[in-house]
């Protein structure tokens, strides 16, 4: 069920996207990349606390603001500062992207099983 | 009273539609911008690049050629100022010229066809302004276009082009949508030439108007 109004939003986002286009500067095209990471980050993750039963709608939401403010800034900073900073914002938010889409395919699996 | 620990599952599935909602929301906005980027010059191949500058040089060389012959003409002018004979042969010569330049025949050669069509569905159909038809007329010239017809009308040096309502007036002809644009000339530089970043290409674009390039190998375009 959540997978669907996950999916769902994600198309509904898309398609008012394409419609109404968001102007992005192209300055800034980097720090809402990041952002748009850090969100996939905390939808999986929120998947998976949803699937394992232990989902907290304050923590995801706000995981979620800080999380994508966080790493938007930490891209901002490591521009002014010279250094790819933005690298480990990606290197974490990849990372645990990965993980979290393992759990929740461990976490199906038990439960088709 | 004591909070619960789980929000109704109502709350947790409107929370994940709505974070969801604003990831897609920002994802055209972001692929849009990103391909818009590798239109940019830093991120154009460098052998385009080198081509493209080896392209001009030869036009500048080419140029500095026919500023040599307009010198020279000059010169011949000035010498055959007081004989009427001389004067009479280096106006026939120039006729010749201007002859070949305006196009007397069928001209035949390889070349690029250009097809536009505008948007008529949707909200906001896109219109073609004359702008946008003299940019890539003038772009597909600089790029060395020799001879060129737009829906079989030629264009000369001093055709006008303009939009009068539905109607696209080439000199005293009229014509309409879509346009057929066909240039004989070097078909790989005026290719390269319509599709450079900022270009007229890059405009119709920008203003929803379809254009499809094709080389075309033998073109053949008569008065």
């Amino acid at each position: 069920m959540v997978g669907i109004i996950t999916v769902s939003g994600l198309v509904l986002g898309i398609a008012v996207g394409i419609l109404r286009p968001v102007h992005i500067p192209a300055v800034y095209s980097k720090y809402v990349a990041l952002a748009l990471l850090a969100g996939v980050d905390s939808i999986l993750g929120g998947i998976k606390g949803y699937l394992k039963d232990s989902f907290d709608a304050t923590v995801f939401f706000s995981g979620f603001l800080i999380n994508s403010l966080v790493a938007a800034l930490l891209g901002f900073l490591g521009d002014q500062l010279g250094i790819d900073l933005y690298l480990a914002a990606v290197i974490v938010f990849g990372s645990r992207i990965y993980q979290n889409i393992a759990i929740i395919r461990r976490v199906l699996l038990k439960k088709e099983a | 009273m004591k909070p619960l620990a789980n929000p109704p599952i109502r709350v947790a599935l409107l929370m994940f539609l709505v974070v969801s909602f604003f990831i897609g929301l920002f994802l055209p906005g972001q692929a849009r911008i990103i391909q818009e980027m590798k239109m940019t010059y830093q991120n154009q191949n460098p052998a385009d690049l080198v081509r493209v500058i080896k392209d001009l040089q030869q036009r500048k060389d080419e140029l500095l050629t026919v500023e040599s012959d307009l010198s020279q003409k000059l010169s011949a002018y000035a010498e055959a100022a007081d004989d009427v004979d001389a004067q009479i042969l280096q106006l026939k010569k120039e006729t010749v010229s201007l002859e070949e330049q305006v196009g007397g025949g069928t001209l035949v050669g390889p070349g690029v066809r250009v097809v536009i069509r505008e948007e008529s569905s949707g909200a906001s159909p896109s219109i073609l302004a004359d702008e946008d038809l003299l940019l890539l007329v003038n772009d597909l010239w600089a790029s060395g276009a020799e001879v060129m017809t737009i829906n079989g009308i030629r264009l000369r040096d001093t055709t006008a082009l303009y939009r009068a309502g539905l109607t696209v007036r080439i000199g005293s002809a009229a014509t309409h949508m879509p346009l057929t644009i066909e240039a004989i000339g070097d078909a790989e530089d005026m290719a390269k030439g319509l599709s450079f970043p900022g270009g007229a290409l890059d405009l119709l674009n920008l203003r929803r108007i379809g254009a499809i390039v094709q080389k075309v190998d033998l073109l053949r375009i008569s008065d």
